[in-house]
């Protein structure tokens, strides 16, 4: 067998291994907690004309009515933004809105501004964003009320497919 | 002509894979596919319900960029004590590989 041969063997084993591979939880990272579950959403990476969205979620599940979702999120931009107003994740059958929101840095990194805030919700509404049709689109308005929309993709319909399929094996709901 | 074109392929594979390669930090090393998930560092707090990430990758070995420190994982979640430490770190082929770090926290 020439060398030529043994790479394109080489290359062809590989490519089932890593496809194998990527489908282990690509999206969604857990971890024990005291009394309960840790799902960390990974960061996704959104694009728009006006800006690109970086979005994760991090839900500490105890079993408790109480139980909330973080969402961090940054938001590159053309101009700092100093607020946020709203964060809507809306399809055609449902919508989530959140309008509280904590503000971690605006810094300039290279020609964009990166704008980093964070924001809760109820359990309730984190479960209606993952049961949201695939597509949904993001929609965040600053305080100078530009609006930044960003349409979902595949990778987003994936993410949240997971993500539910694992909550819901975990912790039955 | 044949032999000429398969020596040429053979040539570049092998500088490619020999050369310029992406390699990662990682406790145990694949050379066609890595995905490796290991710990960096842990504190004496409790594990914390807060997670930030800070990634870097490259391409090739050629060009490298990210910002994968434990301050700035840390900053991006908002956590100011620190539980532990963990890493990702992920290469393709040799070719393209990433280095991601969780800081869990409070």
């Amino acid at each position: 067998m020439n060398l030529y041969k043994f790479y394109l063997i080489l290359l062809l084993i590989s490519v089932p291994t890593f496809l194998k591979a990527q489908s282990s939880n690509k999206y969604v990272k857990t971890s024990m907690i005291t009394n309960g579950v840790l799902f960390f959403v990974k960061p996704l990476e959104l694009q728009s004309k006006q800006a690109n969205l970086s979005i994760d979620f991090t839900y500490p599940c105890r079993n408790q009515e109480s139980d909330s979702v973080t969402i961090n999120f940054s938001l590159f931009t053309e101009k700092p933004i100093l607020q946020v107003l709203n964060l809507e994740f809306a399809s055609s059958t449902a919508k989530v809105v959140t309008n509280k929101f904590i503000k971690f840095f605006v810094e300039k990194d290279k020609n964009k501004w990166h704008n980093r805030y964070s924001s809760k919700i109820s359990i309730t509404d984190f479960k209606k964003i993952l049961d949201i049709s695939p597509k949904s689109n993001i929609v965040i308005v600053d305080n100078y009320k530009n609006s930044y929309l960003f349409e979902t993709d595949k990778n987003w319909a994936a993410m949240t497919k997971t993500t539910a399929e694992l909550i819901l094996v975990n912790t039955n709901k | 002509m044949k032999n000429l074109l398969k020596s040429v392929v053979v040539a570049i594979v092998s500088a490619i894979l020999y050369t310029s390669c992406a390699i990662v930090a990682a406790p145990v090393n694949g050379g066609l596919y890595g995905n490796v998930k290991a710990p960096l560092a842990v504190t004496s707090n409790s594990v914390g319900t807060k997670v930030g990430v800070g990634t870097a990758s490259s391409i090739l070995g050629i060009i490298s960029s990210g910002d994968a420190s434990i301050q700035a994982a840390a900053k991006s979640a908002g956590i100011t004590k620190i539980s532990h430490v963990d890493y990702e770190s992920t290469n393709i082929l040799t070719f393209y590989a990433t280095f991601k770090v969780y800081v869990y926290g409070e």
